[in-house]
């Protein structure tokens, strides 16, 4: 099987587990959460066998595309699919993300399993398709599927106020897509106006979009206002600040499950729309632009790490660490120079795997005593040593402790930043301060981390009193399974620790051309070409 | 005649059978009446557009028309088993009978008094002596009883 | 060879801490210690071997030596910067480790103590809990110390400086049910993450100044691709450093990260918490090597201090001013562990100050210093640590007295290195003391550099030297005249006489708080705890054994290495050191008699004045601590000057309130406006929800009228169409 037909089936097999679950599945919660782990674990073959195919290059990678809409309408919408190095870690974190999400959910869902393991693998159907579309129209509709499933999760699976978040969740995002849509809409249509050739189409593609803004970008005004376009739906799904409020409270309320992909992959998505349609497409924009983004992003970084600090509740105060970590992330694609795009990059998986295992980690606390309250805990590493050793790797890597993978992006990123607000002509007064800034997050992020650590896991032994109610049944440490679902995540975050040249150089080729103002000029190009040929040389 | 003439002749038609339709639709309760107001809206629209038909010389009024008549059928078959199920659980044809699908905090629309119905004995005209003054109300003599 | 060996040394520790980490709970559990001390004594010849390698190499005085392994790239960004001059270089860091002397000089130190703290953790940790989980994390920590005093990059020094702290904070917080224990550990990463705040910055200043990270030069094929910072270019003058404002905002960025690693003021309010944690760990990682990382690091970026005077006198202050203010906080704490950890913020002072002479000599003095003071401190806390083994875990002074009968080994080994600390000939730190105060006079009295070069001519020793330390005398008083930047050295005169003065007066409270808790501990009537229980005896040999092994080096040490400047000889070696610009300052100084000899006299002076309050009734103590001028001070001095208490209302409190304010501004006003927006359908719609009158009429009106109108608006506004 080539390894394009691959990609598409873990797309659709998700989707076909999701209809065999929700339709003719058995009734009971043992064999259908099984069904659906392997299912998940079957398309996670299928995600390995694809990102292990990848070869190093900027070109498109698995491509596929299957005629949507006949040519003869003159318009070119198609079910097409591929991968490059920007999408590809984002499309093997989903696939990743998703085997935890089941694994915690083993136990911890009873009501209508049937109902909620397919609402999981739709989601994760979505996640995959929305970081290996190419065509626009493709991306949109999974960019707006993923929000189906996760309404539900939360909606009917979440704790106390799950109406209202759910609610607040989706149309707080729905509304900045709309917004969304009707900028690539007209960005199509431009590009379509733009052409003066005869045999014209209206083209969705993104490649071809791409190429062509590239080659005569459009007007600069219209640029700019397609931008706050886009922006309105990225952004919100970023989230960046202040358009972070729905985060919090639909992360409080979601199940664990739902809590880990939200922040494992979902956040993502506006990244990535941010690095695959704003930047590269709408390059006169960004400049003006990046200034307000800059600072937002900072904002971001040191308000969600202030509000972080005062939390009382443990799963709002990670919701408001990952306002302050994708304030990182914002921070570096606008940077807009090769070391802070790929630490961005980077970092996006980062946060994925860390804030995602921070979730899982919770949400078993959660599971063994009820309460997400940090002053009903103290001194759990008595009483749960392997859990709390999970925590802390968690922590240090959210943290950016080095040799764990945190640290691998943000330096990457702040060092791009301050490339950006110090080097050179382009050094701006403002900037500057927002480079400083932005590292005192760091020592921020640290603080609240580790406060709440040391309150949960650390001092003399409390547990909340609602167990002694339960009565009959033990606080175990974590169970084989637990502990399956979390050390896949642990091996990234020191793989990407120790080596993140291995995730970069598949990366960086697809970055550098998004990114066409920071490339150095072709002469220098082709010195780093040797300069690069003779590495390899002498590492051998 | 001219094809003009003709034209405005079936127009002519067309629109009274419409206007006759609308103003049954405004103004009648009873579903049934209603429902065969909107037919005949229905049929006013079809004339014209045969009309026009015949005066453009083609086939493509006379085509919609055939539309028009298989989609009414249809709608024809639907809205009657409506209109027998609602009867049914209201016990009469009055639309008003349906109006509790209203905003909430909105006052219902309440008929004025309708008065009992006459007994048949009281309904036949009869002769009044000469001179005096007929005892019963001729306007509910001939009333409807919707 | 000497490659293979920098990547053994690390190698053994980590492979222990591995190995315990994964065996411990099930399988080694009470033997946890071999593999640790056995890793640590591989260690520790290899590094002998690799000392060895390094002196042979070093052929002859003034000479650098380095050599670099590469172990693999950890990342690499082709073109990721256009340097000032036009070339685009690439954001290449490699795994690489680097053997010179002063590498050679910290690996020796760190493994030989690390041992030695390993063997004495054996006995100490005895019966503990987390027997394996101490020895696990005490691997990790040498592991991630040896890499840090060897890698040959900013950005892996900058991720092993984080992970000795990590280490430093899972063994402050070792036991962790200790609510105390655990705030310390989390204090101490905090304060460090402050100081690494200013370490980053300096690194991502240096990377947009000189286009890498790395120390040495990147050469392929004999060519120099990429200049390191430390390379041979950039040394041998082929390249310029930066100058000016930027110099001292890099130097002045890095000092912010060694104040928070080497607990200088302002930063150094973590390290008398991070007594909490076992008393082993104090010796090796809070007083003989971690905290010495600041140090080590000024050390290596000499030639970026060297660019900025401006700098350098800063970091001569904030030594020369934290010494003081440690000094005067151990006077009056009774805690035996606080006075030893202020002694080592106070010593780790004295280092700064040495190396903020910006002089050879200076930097050699304070490199000098932290070594014997590794061994010295090493002892005195491990000897702390018996007495607290002895007294069941009290290790307040009021609860004890009169041990020397009780714990002879102890007693004896904890009086030389109370003789080392006060700086008592010929003990190791009267030599390094004596080196660094030298270093501090020629600063600050150029003048009277050749009159202590005429007295050390009377000294035996310095036949050797001689000629050269005269002749590099004449040069300097030459140079002085017309190198750059010196006129506004000079004008900087006035504060290290100062700073002379009062490393003066830091030496005399050395002396004398240093001989105050020894007698407080050993002398006076034997009082013993009730909490030391069976305890109440000399801890056994494989606790003593290691005090005794340290007890004569920090005897030795100072005078071996002072023989022939040894010492100074290799250091100077170290690439760092033996550029071109630094030859021009100073040669190593010379052993001043004047100095030596005064110096002397104040240590015991301080130690006769401790005798006198001390020894006996301390009724003199009460009389005078009831004095009106010196009880508000004693006060303050117990109180630490209040800096923890400033701190949390300065810093912790505001920034807690304005999260408090964020999060009900977050709650209130950044959401209150999008649940607004949210709002705004739901009050239209309650306007017109009205005309939803339930009745099918209306219905069918309203929308004939509304066609009407649209047809009317039609045909009028847009003449029909």
């Amino acid at each position: 099987m080539d390894v394009s037909s691959l990609l598409l089936l873990s797309i659709a097999l998700p989707l076909l587990g999701a209809i065999f679950i929700g339709l003719v599945a058995p009734g009971d919660r043992g064999s259908i959460r099984t069904v659906a782990f392997v299912i998940s674990l079957m398309t996670f073959g299928c995600v390995v066998a694809v990102v292990s195919q990848f070869p190093t290059g900027s070109e498109m990678f698995a491509t596929k595309s299957i005629t949507w809409l006949p040519a003869s309408t003159g318009i070119e919408c198609q079910i097409s699919v591929g991968l490059d190095g920007l999408s590809l870690w984002l499309y093997g974190l989903s696939g990743l993300l998703m085997l935890t999400a089941i694994l915690v959910s083993w136990t911890a869902i009873s009501e209508r399993p049937a109902l909620f393991y397919s609402m999981l693998l739709l989601l994760e159907s979505g996640c995959l398709g929305v970081f290996a579309a190419q065509d626009l129209m493709l991306f949109y509709v999974f960019f707006e599927f993923t929000l189906i499933p996760l309404f539900f999760l939360i909606g009917i699976w979440g704790s106390e106020d799950r109406r209202y978040a759910a609610i607040k969740f989706f149309l707080f995002t729905l509304a900045g897509s709309l917004l969304t849509f009707v900028g690539l809409i007209t960005l199509v249509v431009s590009v379509y106006n733009m052409s003066d050739s005869a045999d014209r189409i209206l083209t969705f593609s993104i490649p071809k979009l791409t190429d062509a803004l590239a080659l005569r970008p459009l007007d600069a005004k219209l640029q700019i206002w397609l931008f706050a376009a886009l922006f309105a739906g990225f952004a919100i799904k970023v989230p960046l600040f202040p358009l972070h409020t729905w985060l919090p409270l639909a992360h409080v309320q979601a199940p664990t499950a739902g809590s880990v992909i939200l922040a494992g992959v979902l956040l993502k998505i506006g990244t990535y729309g941010f690095l695959r349609f704003s930047i590269p497409m709408l390059p006169a924009a960004t400049e003006f632009w990046t200034p307000w983004l800059l600072w937002l992003s900072v904002i971001g970084i040191i308000y969600g790490a202030l509000v972080a600090l005062v939390q009382s509740d443990i799963k709002k105060l990670i919701a408001y660490s990952s306002v302050s970590h994708l304030g990182f992330c914002m921070l570096g694609l606008f940077a807009l120079n090769r070391l802070g795009v790929q630490g961005a990059t980077l970092q996006m998986i980062n946060h994925g795997i860390s804030t995602g295992g921070l979730f899982a980690l919770v949400g078993m606390l959660y599971e063994r005593y009820h309460t997400r309250q940090i002053s009903s805990y103290s001194g759990l590493a008595k009483k749960l040593p392997v859990l709390t050793f999970f925590m802390l790797i968690f922590t240090f890597s959210s943290i950016g402790l080095p040799g764990m993978n945190g640290f691998a992006g943000e330096i990457m990123i702040l060092t791009g930043m301050f490339q950006k607000a110090w080097h050179g002509a382009e050094a701006v007064g403002g900037l500057k301060i927002v480079s400083v800034l932005a590292v005192s997050g760091v020592v921020l992020g640290a603080w609240y981390m580790l406060w709440l650590v040391q309150r949960v896991f650390f001092g003399p032994l409390v547990e909340p009193h609602d167990t002694h109610d339960h009565g009959s049944h033990a606080v175990h440490d974590l169970s084989f399974r637990e502990i399956a679902a979390l050390v896949p995540l642990c091996i990234f975050v020191f793989w990407i620790g120790l080596y993140p040249k291995f995730f970069l150089d598949r990366m960086a080729p697809t970055l550098d051309k998004s990114i066409p103002s920071a490339v150095a000029n072709s002469s220098d190009l082709n010195e780093s070409v040797a300069f690069a040929a003779s590495k390899d040389r002498s590492l051998d | 005649m001219s094809e003009t003439a003709l034209l405005q002749n079936y127009l002519l038609v067309g629109s009274i059978l419409f206007a006759l339709g609308l103003t049954g639709f405004l103004i009648r309760r009873n579903l049934i009446v209603m429902f065969l107001c909107a037919e005949m809206m229905l049929q006013g629209v079809s004339l014209s557009l045969i009309a026009w038909g015949r005066y453009h010389n083609d086939w493509s009024g006379q085509m919609l028309v055939i539309f028009i008549i298989t989609v009414a059928a249809c709608e024809a078959g639907i809205a009657l088993a409506l209109v027998l199920a609602l009867c049914r659980k209201s016990g009469s044809l009055d639309i008003v009978n349906w109006q509790n699908v209203r905003e909430e905090g909105r006052m219902p629309y309440i008929d004025q008094e309708v008065p009992a119905e006459a007994m048949e004995s009281e309904a036949w005209p009869t002769l009044t002596p000469a001179g005096i003054e007929p005892a019963t109300d001729q306007q509910e003599l001939y009333r409807s009883n919707v | 060879m000497s490659d293979n060996l920098i990547i053994l040394i690390p190698f053994f520790p980590l492979l222990a801490a591995i190995l315990i980490a994964i065996l411990g709970p099930k399988l080694l559990k009470e033997n946890s210690h071999y593999v640790t001390v056995l890793a640590f004594a591989a260690s520790f010849v290899c590094s002998l071997m690799l000392f060895f390698s390094v002196q042979g190499q070093v052929v002859e005085e003034g000479t650098s030596f380095e050599s670099v392994t590469t172990l693999w790239t950890w990342a690499a960004v082709d073109n990721a910067m256009i340097d000032a001059d036009g070339h685009s270089v690439p954001f290449l860091i490699d795994v690489t480790l680097r053997s010179d002397a002063l590498t050679s000089i910290m690996l020796c130190m760190v493994t030989f103590i690390a041992t030695l703290v390993a063997i004495f953790g054996a006995g100490y940790m005895h019966g503990d809990r987390g027997y394996w989980r101490f020895f696990a994390y005490v691997s990790l920590f040498v592991f991630s110390m040896t890499m840090l005093v060897s890698v040959s990059n900013f950005l892996l020094l900058f991720v092993f400086w984080e992970a000795v702290g990590l280490c430093s904070y899972l063994l402050i917080g070792f036991w962790y049910h200790k609510p105390e224990a655990s705030a310390a550990g989390k204090k101490a990463f905090l304060v460090n993450r402050v100081g690494d705040f200013g370490f980053a910055l300096a690194i991502f200043l240096i990377w947009i100044n000189y286009g890498t990270l790395n120390f040495h030069d990147y050469v392929v094929d004999g060519q120099v691709i990429i200049p390191g910072v430390f390379g041979q270019m950039r040394l041998g003058g082929a390249l310029p450093y930066v100058q000016g404002g930027m110099a001292t905002a890099i130097c002045l960025l890095l000092m912010l990260g060694a104040c928070g690693k080497s607990a200088q003021f302002p930063l150094h309010v973590w390290l008398p918490d991070a007594m909490e944690g076992p008393t082993p760990v104090s010796a090796l990682i809070h007083a003989a090597t971690m905290v010495t990382a600041g140090v080590y690091m000024v050390t290596r970026c000499t030639p970026l201090f060297h660019a900025s005077p401006d700098a350098q006198v800063t970091v001569a202050c904030i030594g020369g001013f934290t010494a003081l203010l440690a000094g005067l906080i151990a006077l009056t704490q009774h805690d035996l562990k606080r006075v030893l950890a202020y002694s080592t913020v106070s010593q780790l002072g004295y280092m700064f100050l040495a190396l903020g002479t910006g002089s050879l000599a200076g930097i050699v003095a304070g490199m000098f210093h932290l070594f014997t003071h590794a061994f010295f401190k090493a002892l005195l806390f491990l000897g702390s640590g018996s007495v607290m083994h002895a007294m069941g875990n009290v290790i307040d002074m009021r609860r004890f007295g009169g041990l020397r009968h009780l714990m002879p080994w102890t007693f004896r080994t904890f009086l030389v290195g109370c003789l080392a600390l006060a700086g008592i000939f010929p003990f190791a730190g009267f030599w390094s003391k004596d080196a660094i105060l030298a270093s501090v006079h020629d600063r600050a009295y150029p003048g009277a550099h050749s009159h202590d070069s005429q007295d050390s001519e009377h000294d035996a020793d310095h036949d050797a030297d001689q000629d050269a330390d005269d002749h590099a005398t004449h040069s300097v008083a030459l140079l002085s005249a017309d190198h750059a930047g010196s006129n506004q050295a000079d004008s900087y005169t006035n504060i290290y006489v100062w700073l002379y003065r009062s490393a003066c007066f830091t030496a005399f409270l050395t002396a004398f708080y240093t001989f105050r808790a020894f007698f407080l501990t050993f002398y006076g009537p034997q009082v013993i705890p009730d909490e030391s229980g069976h305890h109440a005896h000399e801890s056994p040999p494989m606790m003593w054994i290691p005090l005794a092994i340290l007890a004569i080096f920090a005897f030795l040490i100072g005078f071996v290495s002072e023989l022939d400047h040894k010492f100074a000889h290799l250091l100077t070696s170290t690439p760092s050191l033996a550029f071109a610009g630094m030859h021009d300052t100073m040669q190593p100084g010379g052993f001043h008699m004047d100095i030596a000899i005064s110096s002397s006299i104040i240590a015991v002076l301080g130690i006769a004045l401790a005798a006198f309050l001390y020894l006996g009734h301390q009724r003199e103590v009460e009389a005078i601590s009831k004095l009106k001028l010196v009880a508000p001070l004693r006060a303050l001095s117990l109180n630490k000057f209040y800096l923890d208490e400033i701190y949390t209302w300065a810093v912790v409190k505001p920034l807690e309130f304005l999260g408090i304010i964020y999060f009900w501004l977050d709650r209130w006003l950044v959401d209150g406006l999008v649940n607004l927006i949210g709002k705004v359908p739901v009050a239209l719609g309650s306007g017109f929800r009205y005309l939803q009158t339930g009745l099918l009429p209306f219905y069918s009106l309203s929308m004939v009228v509304a066609m009407l109108i649209l047809l009317f608006l039609g045909q009028v506004l847009w003449g029909g169409g």
